[in-house]
């Protein structure tokens, strides 16, 4: 499903802060990002969700070389992928059920035909009672809530979560990896950058890693088997 | 509402409170531009018709004891052209009221060596220069004077005015342009973090143009029905001083269908204005971030 190669990444004239990535990440699959503050993992999740395109090197997403896509064509990749955003990125005059309907909303679908969908995905979340609630009203966990209910609403198939857990309580924090390994369970490719290491240590045996190391090169690990007995 | 608004934007943005008193300003200032240019076009359309129609021919004083009878032959010509439809000698009262601003109304007048005028209506087509050949032929130094030199400047003055206003109307919506990119680039820095997440999430460029669009379509009718009030009391207010009849300045009046939609154009023009200028800015802006 993605492809990298040999991918380096830029900002203007600055230098890479992404050097000769390689990794794989199979349909379906769930994997950890992982590296030192500083890294690159937001600029590898940013260059995943298209908010950048690589400087050079070949990356494939959903069959498509990502180089040779026109402008034009870029949104409906964008549209595949689910981005929790590690800051929310909540749009304050909206409301929570506006906010979750908004990748719907812009991909002009009218708002009967998805009011059910948005208020059933809600209440899964546990938010059904604030639908009419502005995001300035609702707690770090919840808002969290909303910025993963809006980006699962449109079932991506790539799911990208940075720092999901961050800013939230440990029971909170797995509450909402529980809603991501559900919506990875039903399909969706899932890769959450964090440096929670107990949260990493507790999942690590059905998930993989991408550890980015220091100068932006990255090592792809497969999942640690669980130890018989 | 009948108008669409934007489902995904605030409902006021900083730099477009004032947009829709700068409409209003200028859909007024549009309209009076073009009331005037086309009160302007009735009266000189009008002027110029009938002094199409009327040429004047002189009989000069030398022609002596025999003046009379030269007139009524002339009269007789023109009478019998067929390019005349009637043909009247002025009255001696008639002349001195026409020369009366420059010589008063002093007896002596009447002493004086003047030509005869004789007003000529032509029909319409009618062929001047025939007419013209056969006076020269048979009445040497009898003139007849086809208020050309007149015409002409007063063709010259109705296109002048015309420009103008045309100018007018044209600097109107240039400045209503600038003002709208100005308050549309407002908007959209105000809302960058918002048309950064739409972008990011698979929205297409003209997905959020055509919010803008329709933010700024409320903002151009709103703007278009200030302005339009204080349009209809203007008009009001120049039948209700000038009573029943307009005329004297405006010509009959007599708007046409193309009249009424050039009346009914600022208003139209500034909503179209508003709408693809926001929408041409974001395009515009959001073309650099891929």
């Amino acid at each position: 499903m993605i492809r990298v190669k040999n991918v380096g990444l830029q900002y203007g004239d600055g230098p890479e802060v992404l050097s000769n990535i390689n990794f794989t990440l199979a349909a379906g699959s769930f994997h950890f990002l992982t590296g030192r503050c500083g890294a690159g993992k937001s600029s590898l999740l940013r260059m995943l969700y298209l908010g950048h395109r690589p400087s050079r090197g070949y990356m494939e997403m959903f069959g498509k070389d990502i180089s040779q896509l026109d402008a034009h064509e870029l949104p409906e990749i964008r549209r595949r992928v689910g981005v929790v955003f590690q800051d929310f990125r909540l749009v304050s005059h909206l409301t929570v059920f506006e906010n979750v309907a908004l990748p719907l909303s812009i991909d002009g679908r009218p708002q009967q035909e998805y009011t059910r969908d948005v208020e059933e995905l809600l209440n899964w979340v546990g938010l059904g009672d604030r639908l009419d609630h502005y995001p300035e009203l609702l707690s770090g966990g919840e808002q969290q809530q909303v910025a993963i209910a809006r980006a699962v609403i449109a079932s991506p198939q790539l799911l990208l979560a940075d720092e999901p857990t961050g800013s939230v309580d440990s029971e909170i924090g797995e509450r909402l990896l529980g809603l991501l390994m559900e919506l990875n369970r039903q399909g969706a490719t899932l890769l959450i950058a964090t440096h929670d290491t107990g949260l990493l240590e507790r999942h690590r045996h059905h998930a993989g890693e991408l550890h980015l190391e220091e100068g932006g090169r990255l090592r792809q690990l497969p999942p640690v088997r669980a130890k018989a007995g | 509402m009948l108008i669409p608004h934007s489902k995904v934007l605030p409902r006021k943005m900083p730099g477009s409170r004032l947009l829709p008193l700068v409409i209003a300003v200028n859909v007024y200032l549009a309209s009076l531009a073009i009331l005037g240019g086309l009160a302007l076009i009735a009266a000189t359309g009008q002027w110029a018709s009938e002094m199409d129609q009327l040429v004047t021919v002189q009989v000069p004083p030398e022609s002596g004891v025999s003046g009379d009878a030269v007139v009524k032959s002339v009269l007789g010509v023109l009478r019998d052209h067929p390019a005349v439809a009637q043909a009247r000698a002025l009255e001696l009262s008639e002349m001195e009221a026409l020369l009366a601003p420059w010589l008063g109304q002093s007896a002596a007048v009447r002493e004086l060596p003047l030509p005869q005028l004789i007003d000529v209506e032509m029909r319409p087509e009618g062929d001047l220069d025939s007419l013209r050949n056969r006076l020269e032929a048979e009445f040497p130094g009898v003139e007849l004077d086809d208020h050309r030199l007149w015409r002409d400047q007063m063709h010259s003055v109705a296109t002048t005015a015309r420009l103008v206003c045309l100018s007018l109307v044209v600097l109107i919506s240039l400045a209503a342009i600038a003002v709208i990119i100005f308050a549309t680039q407002a908007s959209l820095e105000s809302q960058n973090e918002l048309v950064a997440l739409m972008h990011l999430i698979g929205a297409r460029n003209s997905f959020v143009a055509g919010e803008f669009q329709k933010y700024f379509l409320g903002i151009g009718v709103t703007g278009v029905l200030i302005g339009l009030v204080p349009v209809v009391l203007t008009i009001g207010l120049i039948i209700y001083f000038t009573g029943n009849d307009p005329a004297p300045w405006m010509g009959r009046l007599a708007l046409g269908p193309t009249d009424y939609i050039l009346a009914a154009s600022p208003p139209l023009i500034a909503v179209l204005i508003t709408m693809f200028t926001a929408r041409i800015t974001v395009l515009r802006t959001l073309a650099v971030l891929d």
